[in-house]
């Protein structure tokens, strides 16, 4: 069987782990689940149960060899997630009532077009700054949240088995985490570095984020949309603006790093890209289309696409050992 | 083509290929019984380095030779006359050689010229550079002609390290260009690849700074230059040493700077010259004044446009008071502000200081005071549109992009609102991020990151600590090719 590495740039480990923190961020955005203590108790379970199918790929990655069959179905995978975010996107600023509904998918899909014609670096390095943005963001979430927060609030029923279900769907970008670490650099601590880097992410900020939010549930009255617009509803200083400008402005950056990431993911490198890319976008822009008006939320299709990435590398590596040592034993004969 | 002995011949050969230029001005002598011809051009020597150096000695001589040849060859091997001489049998070397100011001198027999580095042309004399002023730095400023310009670099480094080194560019101009470096900072490699575009450049002329730069950054779109300029000669050191390379443009009395990161934009010399403390403070001003330039009126139009909801509501009161009476759309007010606003700007720079000032005073009256009169603009929108533009100034080095960008912000929020701007923004920062010169990306040290190197763009820390660090910007290349 033919077998590759892909020959896209190699990523450190901030850069890898930004990615998918960020996608995992964007999908945050926009689920429009109300927060329960029970909702991060259920992520944190599936961060957990994700990080130990995961971490011992860290190991394995140097044996690893992707096949060009299982390489297309990576970027096939890449492809629909892509699809399914973009749907999300748009769902989100749809709740948010944003205006210019039918203009703004077409800026969307503007937007889309040049960043997916740039550089896979530039996708790390905007990945980064985006992170740093977010970083220095949440740190003023204490700060406001915890003026308005209600610990009596942690207290409301909750579905924890759904919220971990949920996470599962929504972290469907680790399918693509065999292929991000055959781009590791070569450096034996990036891989670990990412990994661990995206799980404290995950299994930490977000749960606590969650907390923070559910906090806040005497003010989800009459709100539709993502719960996390209402973290911040007054700036610390002053009563004049709010800053949730700031966090739509975050959302709508993660979903168009995203789905750029995610694209580029999917696009073959050939020596003529431009029909690739444009193929691709348009694939994307259709199946988000089908996704919104038929109300799918990849929930099924996420779970498969994170099962399959945690479980097709072993896969993979088994199919490895057994026709090695079927080549080793036609040797000896 | 190639001088022979003849010297009728060769002058007769000169003049057609100068087309008889008046420029030209040829002295006929005979020096120890042999015919000889001095050539200089008009306005490029010096007259008293001429007659001290040139025509002093030579009148002096007694002894005899048996040809030019062995006259000239005995002028150049014991007599120092200049200290930049050379001989060159080629008539094509010699002209660009004579109207680079040096005097030749030609003689019956000798199948070469000898050239004395005489040159005295009138230039601007050094003064302060009027585009980078500061308080506490030095005084002087680059000026036009390159050697001079070569001789401010290495009064302030007399490191052997740092390295000159000249380049002819221009098909027809034939201008100097002056690669400067540290060689022990700067890779070898990086100096090849640099010299290898500045040989190819496909121009006739360069006659400025402008002309060379988008045939080294990697693409003539870019909002943000990567490859930076300098008037100063003491920025141009405090690059080198951090290992980049400046490029020195005979004629113009600015440098490129190779590679410029986009955080370096919002440093001056004077930072360093501050308490750290208020150095930092005035870093964080910058960054802040950079933002409110490029998003404070589109921001304002998402805000009142779409979004009312995030402004409070004496706030929100306030400015729909001020709107009731304005017969345009907002977004209309606001583009059509800044475009007066830049028309005036261009106006004053380009007319007499005198003028210039007073066109940009009766602009300023016309557009603050009676544009609000008569109703035509509301004053919040005046307000934020002179915030943006003031802002803008603190960073002059994105003026440009900053006039083009503010446009593009501010159709994106009058069409969407916040997503609109987001949208907008992302396309800058892939923009941004995707920008390479030489293998370095712009967007470093925050992305690629490199914690270490953030003390000098999050804060401005102290020399103490800035010294340990001795930061070398071919880590960034290392860690972006890694």
């Amino acid at each position: 069987m033919q077998q590759t590495t892909p020959c896209t740039p190699r990523w450190s480990a901030l850069q890898t782990a930004a990615i998918l923190l960020l996608c995992r961020l964007s999908a945050f955005f926009c689920c429009p689940v109300p927060y329960t203590a029970a909702y991060a108790k259920g992520m944190f379970a599936a961060v957990l149960v994700q990080a130990a199918m995961l971490l011992p790929l860290v190991k394995l990655r140097h044996l690893l060899r992707i096949p060009v069959p299982a390489l297309w179905l990576f970027r096939l995978s890449a492809l629909t997630l892509a699809a399914v975010r973009t749907a999300d996107a748009f769902r989100l600023m749809k709740q948010l009532r944003c205006p210019a509904p039918h203009l703004l998918p077409l800026m969307f899909l503007a937007v889309l077009l040049y960043t997916v014609s740039r550089p896979q670096a530039a996708t790390a390095r905007t990945a980064v700054l985006l992170l740093v943005l977010a970083s220095a963001g949440m740190l003023l979430l204490p700060v406001s949240g915890l003026r308005a927060a209600h610990a009596v609030s942690l207290y409301l029923p909750g579905n924890a088995k759904g919220a971990f279900l949920r996470e599962f769907r929504q972290s469907a970008e680790l399918a693509l985490l065999p292929v991000l670490l055959t781009n590791q650099k070569p450096k034996e601590q990036y891989a670990p570095h990412a990994l661990t880097a995206v799980c404290i992410g995950r299994g930490a900020v977000l749960p606590l984020l969650v907390l923070l939010g559910t906090m806040q549930n005497g003010r989800l009255t009459n709100w539709q949309g993502s719960p996390f617009f209402l973290l911040l509803a007054r700036t610390p200083l002053s009563d004049a603006v709010r800053t949730d400008g700031f966090w739509l402005l975050l959302a709508v950056g993660c979903a168009v790093l995203c789905v750029t990431f995610l694209l580029q993911q999917a696009i073959p490198q050939t020596r003529t890209p431009a029909l690739p890319r444009l193929s691709v976008l348009l694939i994307c822009t259709g199946a988000a289309a089908c996704f919104i008006r038929t109300g799918y939320r990849g929930e099924g299709l996420g779970i498969a696409a994170a099962v399959t990435g945690a479980g097709l590398p072993y896969l993979l590596l088994a199919v490895q050992g057994i026709s090695n040592k079927r080549a080793a034993f036609r040797r000896t004969e | 083509m190639k001088l022979n002995g003849n010297l009728e011949e060769t002058l007769t050969r000169l003049q057609h290929m100068t087309g008889c230029s008046d420029d030209l001005i040829l002295s006929r002598v005979t020096l120890c019984g042999i015919p000889c011809a001095l050539l200089t051009c008009e306005g490029m020597t010096s007259a008293g380095l001429l007659g001290e150096l040139i025509f002093d000695p030579l009148n002096g001589l007694q002894q005899t030779f048996p040809d030019g040849a062995a006259l000239l060859r005995q002028i150049y091997d014991r007599k120092l006359l200049s200290a930049d001489s050379t001989l060159t049998n080629d008539a094509g070397t010699l002209l660009t050689m004579l109207y680079s100011g040096f005097a030749v001198l030609l003689s019956e027999g000798a199948n070469a010229a000898l050239c004395f580095g005489i040159q005295g042309y009138a230039s601007r004399s050094i003064s302060e550079p009027s585009g980078e002023l500061n308080i506490y730095g030095a005084r002087d400023g680059f000026s036009e002609p390159v050697r001079v310009n070569m001789s401010l670099i290495r009064r302030r480094m007399k490191s052997p390290a740092l390295t000159f080194s000249l380049i002819s560019a221009g098909t027809v101009s034939q201008t100097d260009l002056c690669l400067c470096w540290l060689r022990d900072r700067v890779p070898a490699s990086l100096i090849a690849e640099i010299r290898q575009k500045l040989q190819t450049l496909p121009l006739e002329t360069v006659l400025s700074s402008g002309y060379v730069r988008p045939f080294l950054e990697e693409s003539d779109m870019q909002l943000v230059h990567s490859i930076g300029t300098t008037e100063r000669p003491d920025i141009l050191c405090a690059k080198m040493l951090e290992g980049r390379v400046g490029i020195l443009i005979d004629g113009t009395p600015h440098a490129l700077v190779i590679p410029q990161l986009f955080c370096e934009t919002f440093q001056t010399m004077d930072d360093y010259n501050y308490p750290p403390a208020y150095a930092t403070l005035l870093r964080w001003m910058k960054y802040g004044a950079a933002l409110l330039a490029l998003l404070l009126p589109a921001a304002y139009l998402a805000a009142a446009l779409w979004h009312p909801e995030l402004l409070h509501e004496t706030l929100l009161s306030l400015l729909t008071e001020a709107e009731q009476t304005v017969p345009f759309s907002l977004a209309a007010e606001m583009l059509g502000i800044l475009f007066m606003f830049e028309t005036v700007r261009e106006a004053g720079l380009r007319l007499p200081k005198a003028v210039g000032g007073a066109v940009g005073m009766i602009g300023g009256l016309l557009i603050g005071d009676a544009a609000v009169k008569s109703g035509l603009i509301s004053t919040p929108v005046l307000t934020v549109a002179a915030l943006s533009a003031t802002a803008g100034f603190v960073i002059p080095e994105h003026h440009a992009a900053l006039t083009v960008l503010r446009p593009l912000f501010i159709f994106a929020a009058a069409a969407a609102g916040i997503p609109g701007i987001a949208l907008a923004g992302m396309l800058l920062l892939y923009h941004i991020c995707g920008t390479e010169v030489f293998g370095f990306p712009v967007s470093a040290p925050i992305a690629p990151l490199m914690p270490r190197r953030l003390q000098d763009i999050l804060a401005r820390v102290g020399f103490r600590r800035l010294s340990q660090g001795n930061f070398r910007v071919s880590e960034i290349r290392e860690q972006a090719e890694e």
